[in-house]
């Protein structure tokens, strides 16, 4: 018996072949530390949406850090904090580490953004000699530009994933740069440079009364800016 | 530029006779496993079509298609075609790949035909399993089957196969495991890094390739390095 199956007929184009765009790109940056206290840069923005920030705890990586490890970020006088457990980063209010300032009030889902940065506190700081290693993670497609500087304690970040020298500009006297390390932070204050003296990316930047010849940033490392009053510092990576 | 696929067919058998009214008869019949190009077994009730190839570089047409598919390989199937329509030119035959992926809560992926006639939006790829069969009026023609398949023909474009997206990221030991979301079966995925977002990225010795799956979702793994790194999720048509 002779079945016809079909006669119809409908137009197929063969065309070349054409691959899919690739996934935004994504960053991990590894980070190493001594401290039991250590100030992390942010500099990244949200794996599932590259225009927003990022929940904290979607940003560090919990391989390598053990439990009762604390995240704390904080907005002006108020900050967020996650405990570590074995269920992942917990939501979690605890009291205030001496190194943080002006914590007074806990906020569960507070985000963190690009160029900012946010504390990671350890149980107890590494031995000597053997670093603390972990990572944090996130889009890296856009690159934003840092946040603006203002009067007051300001939360900032080495966003350029690599060792780095500081550039300030609008500045004014009295601004203060803190990279925040268990017992000796590195300190730095601006003034005004007399008239004459040799210009530079530093120009005007001491520690402890002396001038410095440039401000180095690790990667992955978070710092204050401190404004004084009127300050319009920019940030930028050399 | 040609890929090969896979040897989808070891024997197929083709024959094509013309019949006493000038209609042209063309019988197929596969002895199994048939796989689709990403390797994985053809289901049940998956469509084979024979595709018009005109002599004159016209457009190829598919002129019928059949649910054939069974236990994974294709039955015997008759198509009968009206010998001076179709003058000056080739039959090939062609698995066609109707499968949607995870659109049921269980994440299963199912054959659904296709919609009205032959629409080619209802498809995801098509693979030649053999082709060049001429049409010759009053005698009976053999075909070997292909040895392999061609990629040619794929258009991942017009599938609207979606970008990859990394939904997370784990550092386990000395190694970066990447989730990696949205992707489907017939397409290879690869890890690029690089140490400056940018510049230029590759593929790091050790990092591993893998096809998309079913539910979309898959992991890609390569070392860890100091410092900092960057990744992106590019994709291959499975070779």
């Amino acid at each position: 018996m002779k079945t016809i199956l079909s006669l119809a007929a409908a137009s197929l184009a063969l065309v070349a072949i054409a691959e899919p765009e690739p996934s935004p790109i994504i960053g991990v940056t590894q980070i190493s530390t001594t401290n039991k206290n250590t100030l992390v840069a942010v500099p990244f923005t949200s794996l599932t949406n590259s225009t927003v920030a990022l929940s904290v705890k979607d940003l560090v990586c919990t391989n390598g850090l053990e439990n009762n490890t604390w995240i704390y970020v904080h907005s002006g006088s108020a900050y967020s904090a996650w405990k570590l457990t074995d269920e992942g980063w917990q939501a979690a209010i605890s009291a205030t580490p001496a190194q943080i300032i002006e914590a007074s009030a806990a906020e569960a889902n507070q985000t963190v953004n690009y160029g900012t940065s946010f504390w990671i506190v350890l149980p107890e700081a590494p031995a000597a000699g053997t670093p603390k290693t972990f990572c944090i993670y996130g889009n890296a497609t856009v690159l934003p530009s840092s946040p603006a500087i203002t009067a007051g304690v300001n939360f900032v970040a080495n966003t350029t994933q690599a060792d780095a020298s500081l550039v300030v500009s609008g500045m004014v006297a009295g601004d203060e740069i803190v990279i925040p390390q268990d017992g000796t932070s590195l300190r730095y204050k601006y003034t005004v440079p007399k008239a004459g003296a040799p210009a530079g990316i530093t120009a005007g930047w001491k520690r402890n009364g002396a001038n410095v010849g440039s401000i180095t940033i690790p990667v992955g490392q978070g710092f204050w800016y401190i404004g004084v009053d009127g300050t319009k510092a920019t940030l930028s990576f050399d | 530029m040609k890929k090969t696929i896979a040897v989808l067919f070891a024997l197929l058998s083709v024959a094509a006779f013309a019949g006493a009214d000038k209609d042209l008869n063309i019988s197929f019949s596969t002895p199994g496993p048939d796989q689709y190009a990403d390797g994985t077994p053809v289901l049940d009730d998956e469509y084979y079509a024979l595709v018009w190839t005109p002599a004159n570089g016209g457009e190829q047409t598919i002129v019928c298609a059949v649910k054939a598919a069974k236990d994974g390989k294709c039955v015997p199937v008759l198509f009968t075609v009206d010998a001076e329509t179709y003058k000056e030119g080739t039959f090939g035959v062609y698995l066609l790949d109707t499968r949607v992926f995870a659109t049921d809560e269980n994440g299963d992926t199912k054959v659904t035909g296709l919609a009205g006639k032959f629409d080619a939006d209802s498809q995801n790829v098509k693979v030649a399993v053999a082709d060049g069969i001429v049409s010759s009026e009053g005698a009976i023609v053999t075909a070997d089957a292909a040895k392999g398949v061609s990629a040619d023909g794929y258009d991942l474009a017009a599938l609207n196969v979606p970008a990859p997206r990394v939904t997370k990221i784990e550092v386990e030991n000395a190694n970066v495991v990447v989730t990696v979301a949205d992707t489907v079966p017939f397409v290879a995925y690869t890890l690029q890094a690089g140490s400056d977002v940018k510049k230029e990225f590759s593929v790091p010795p050790a990092a591993t390739c893998a096809n998309g799956n079913k539910g979309g979702e898959i992991k890609l793994v390569t070392p860890k390095e100091p410092g900092a790194q960057f990744f992106k999720v590019s994709t291959t048509t499975v070779k």
